[in-house]
């Protein structure tokens, strides 16, 4: 599987804290002013981050919606409670605006377009086969509804736990089960119709 | 993580190893998110202090209603002062008017 990396600094201060203590550090850090702190907080998630608004929204604009993820964080961060976890938080920004991206482009044409501007340039050492196949998972994102491919991608692909998304969808767990079993059948079965075995 | 099943598992395996590589930011995105991020002054703790006036404004408030009732509102007469205020009503009263009528008369026509 594919693990994405959220930290990045080497001259890392919290060799003995939880990542959850660490954002909260870095956060107190950040309410004081310090950007310095709020590069750290980049740093660690901009990866996660990107990657869920890529499988959401596709490459378009990616930089600009990452960049707003991130300016909504700092905005909204005096109204972050400390109890909460604070990559919840950011998912959940995340989500947000991957919903109102969404919104705001025509959903079935932008998607074809978004598809078609997928070039081989974007992979390294393109193999026939591989950009078939990321071809069709992509295409297979985009046949699901946007809250099926929610579910699919945060727990399938960004390896997030159901109650972590039931926090950031501020839905039921048992919401989150049902989706993600629906979102793998209708997948499972745009691969099959596909000429994928699985 | 749930325990996937079998089919589950094979379709999970097929999504993470071939999902879409995600292009790489610009290299200078951090630097314009923090540089916008240092236009954006955030109100650090301006509210929150304002939220922490509203019960001390409260308490102030009790307090003082409760030393104006103190220092405003009289004290009960004790039971010493309410007699000697009756015996002085009672004798203003009898100096007031007399018994005799015939004495009121010549009062009137004088």
């Amino acid at each position: 599987m594919l693990v994405v990396p959220i930290r990045a600094s080497n001259k890392d201060y919290f060799h003995h804290k939880s990542e959850s203590k660490a954002d909260n550090y870095l956060v107190q850090q950040c309410l004081q002013g310090d950007t310095q702190s709020f590069g750290q907080l980049y740093r660690r998630h901009q990866q996660k981050v990107r990657s869920i608004l890529y499988q959401l929204c596709g490459p378009s604009c990616l930089d600009d919606l990452v960049q707003e993820v991130f300016l909504r964080a700092w905005k909204g961060l005096p109204k972050f409670r400390r109890t909460a976890k604070f990559s919840s938080w950011l998912y959940r920004i995340t989500w947000n605006v991957a919903c109102d991206y969404r919104q705001a482009t025509v959903q079935g044409r932008m998607q074809l377009q978004l598809l078609q501007q997928r070039t081989p340039t974007q992979q390294q050492a393109p193999d026939l086969i591989s950009m078939h196949y990321q071809d069709l998972v992509q295409r297979g994102l985009s046949s699901l509804s946007f809250d099926h491919c929610t579910v699919l991608v945060l727990h399938d692909l960004e390896q997030i736990s159901q109650k972590e998304i039931a926090d950031i969808l501020d839905i039921p767990l048992g919401t989150v089960k049902s989706r993600l079993f629906y979102a793998r059948a209708a997948m499972r079965q745009f691969l099959v119709q596909q000429g994928v075995q699985l | 993580m749930t325990k996937f099943s079998d089919r589950d598992s094979n379709l999970v395996n097929f999504l993470c190893q071939h999902r879409p590589q995600v292009p790489p930011a610009a290299p200078d995105l951090e630097q314009q998110i923090l540089q916008k991020v240092k236009v954006y002054r955030l109100p650090t703790t301006s509210k929150r202090a304002r939220l922490w006036l509203v019960p001390s404004v409260a308490a102030a408030g009790l307090a003082l209603a409760i030393v104006g009732y103190r220092v405003f509102i009289p004290a009960r007469p004790t039971a010493a002062e309410l007699a000697s205020v009756e015996k002085f009503m009672e004798s203003n009263w009898q100096s007031t008017v007399s018994e005799n009528p015939e004495e009121e008369v010549f009062l009137l026509t004088y």
